[in-house]
């Protein structure tokens, strides 16, 4: 039987107020847009208003609200392939000028986001996840829809790559 | 057990993921009555399944009416919006989120900012309506919206300005006190930039003869810390920040005079970076023998565009030509764009423009593909991080600031009939808000 309704609004209020933040923060991780982050996860709050009637476990919440962000993300990504193509073009053709950096002060935060960046998506997100929304395998599966040893070897191939990237040895 | 490299994504990330203001009550709000601002990717579709689904839960819930929540707008319906209130000039605009934002303007018929002469008005539905915000503080030539929802208010009516804060949404403000050492000034061609919670100020370090040398400010809410050590060693124009707080900063030697009277003639053109609100900076690009002047539009992660008027000499060009040049890695290699034309200005009129460091900031980079420019009398877009461009707005000669926001909701100031436009498609169209 459903629960009644207004326990569904209360259900969805709690829900923002306790996921709402972290997930516009790791969404930000995932586009580099802190207002596009926002709008997207707002998105996936006006999907939950819709849907909340026929959401059996309030307990899943969390784990609905997740896949929805993963889902956008990634449906805009392939969206926006075609701009990934003129982004490589521009690349491709860029003019190399002098490069002034005599200390080696890159900075470590903007050298990792950029190693990150470069990561195939399911990758980017399997990290993200993993370091800073701190899920685990399993949940992280379920955000991405696959299964646990697939994220297993994700973050595998990913760790490989950033550490190959950044020249990390230890 | 954590390896190193575990340890180093988990601290980059955190570092980088803690940093966004998210307001949740304020979004809480707006999910309620969301009227088109934060939709994604079919805008004019998904507002009303949007607002259908509030409406069911709200009327199931709290026996609210339909129409009570709101029936979405045509993105176009504001077009034919009211004129601007008569008898105030609106000199400044600020957004703090994609529906908080405050213009201030002076209601004398005559002359600068003056006390007394000051109005602030404050809008929480993205420029829908707007509230007076009274007692505002003295003559405000600048207002600026900082990440956390903070105010910073940069005083006018002289040739030194103030600084005030207000953190409560501008009913009240406390004076940032300035040390003597540093010159601030206020009017449009001091750079003033907010990265994250803090105004980044280029103020001249007062030395004798008057404002000789760099002297960079770092406020936060009423503290203020000189950030003369990391400073780049040499006369240092052009600030600007991108969407995601960090500061560029273009530098030019030899050291030849004081700020506002740098010589133009060909020096070294450095260009700095900070991703931590001026504290450290990292020299990324050094180019010898140009003329310095130049501007930097940021975009995310390390994408930025820069306009050349090294060979145009101004922004555009007297045909109306525009060269621009882009990076992708954080400024250390710049790629030419192919090179375009702008309706061009009247010949030594008004639209020709000389770009200088010190001038508001007439490009708005909204991601790596969305690229604002108001370059004669239009603005002009692009799509494509550059490849291509059209104009979308007809303004009056030399007069549209580009207020700043995101591909979802971007804003710009038509300084001569004081309309205030807002784009929800990355610049591709505008609509008229209603103003102030």
């Amino acid at each position: 039987m459903a629960a009644p309704a207004v326990d569904a609004s209360r259900l969805v209020e709690a829900a923002f107020r306790e996921h709402y933040e972290a997930l516009c923060r790791w969404a930000y991780l995932l586009l580099g847009d802190p207002g596009l982050a926002e709008e997207l996860v707002m998105d996936v709050f006006a999907g939950l208003l819709r849907n909340v009637t026929g959401l059996r476990d309030p307990a899943a919440i969390g784990g609905y609200l997740r896949q929805g962000v993963v889902n956008r993300v990634r449906s805009r990504r392939s969206g926006g392939w075609r701009e990934q193509q003129t982004l490589l073009r521009l690349r491709g053709r860029r003019t190399q000028v002098d490069v002034a950096d005599p200390a080696g002060q890159y900075g470590e935060e903007q050298r990792v986001l950029a190693a990150v960046g470069r990561l195939p998506l399911r990758q980017r997100i399997a990290i993200v996840l993993r370091y800073y929304a701190d899920l685990t395998e399993p949940e992280i599966a379920a955000a991405l829809g696959c299964a646990t040893g697939t994220v297993k070897s994700q973050l595998s191939r990913a760790r490989s790559t950033l550490a190959r990237d950044l020249g990390d040895t230890a | 057990m954590t390896s190193h490299l575990e340890h180093r994504l988990s601290s980059a990330l955190r570092t980088a993921g803690d940093r966004p203001y998210v307001d949740v009550d304020t979004a809480w709000q707006q999910l309620g009555t969301d009227d088109g601002v934060r939709r994604t990717s079919t805008p004019r579709r998904r507002g009303p399944l949007i607002a259908a689904g509030v409406a069911a839960v709200m009327v199931a819930t709290l026996a609210l009416t339909v129409t009570a929540i709101g029936t979405p707008r045509p993105l176009d319906a504001a077009l034919e919006a009211p004129a601007p209130t008569p008898g105030v000039s609106w000199t400044s605009f600020t957004f703090t989120s994609p529906t908080v934002g405050y213009a201030t303007g002076n209601i004398c018929p005559k002359g600068g900012p003056v006390a007394g002469c000051t109005v602030l008005r404050a809008t929480h539905d993205s420029g829908r309506t707007w509230t007076t915000v009274p007692d505002p503080p003295g003559p405000i030539e600048q207002l600026l919206g900082a990440a956390d929802g903070g105010l910073y208010a940069v005083e006018g009516g002289g040739f030194v300005g103030g600084i005030r804060w207000s953190g409560d949404g501008g009913r009240s403000w406390a004076p940032v006190v300035v040390p003597r050492s540093f010159s601030v000034e206020a009017g449009p061609y001091t750079p003033y930039v907010i990265s994250g919670d803090d105004l980044v100020v280029d103020a001249a370090l007062r030395q004798q003869p008057y404002g000789c040398g760099p002297g960079l400010l770092r406020i936060h809410h009423t503290t203020v810390q000189a950030a003369a050590n990391a400073t780049p060693p040499s006369v240092a124009q052009g600030l600007s920040a991108g969407r995601d707080g960090s500061l560029w900063w273009i530098s030019a030697s030899p050291q030849r005079a004081c700020a506002g009277r740098v010589s133009q003639s060909a020096g070294t053109v450095t260009t700095w970076t900070s991703t931590d609100t001026a504290r450290t900076w990292r020299r990324v690009t050094a180019t010898p023998g140009h003329p310095w002047w130049s501007q930097v539009f940021p975009a995310d992660a390390g994408t930025a565009f820069s306009v050349d008027t090294v060979s145009t000499g101004s922004l555009p060009a007297a045909d109306g030509t525009v060269r621009l040049a882009v990076t992708h890695d954080g400024g250390r290699t710049w790629a030419g764009l192919p090179v375009f034309h702008v309706r061009a200005p009247p010949t030594g009129g008004p639209g020709l423009r000389t770009l200088t460091p010190f001038e508001t900031p007439r490009g708005l980079a909204l991601d790596a593909h969305h690229l604002l420019l108001a370059a004669g009398p239009d603005v002009t877009s692009s799509t494509d991080g550059g490849l291509t461009y059209r104009a979308t707005v007809t303004g009056n000669p030399d007069s549209m600031q580009l207020l700043g926001g995101g591909v979802r909701k971007a804003f710009a100031f038509d300084v001569t009939t004081g309309r205030l436009r807002s784009s929800t498609d990355g610049g591709a169209t505008w609509a008229a808000l209603t103003t102030p």
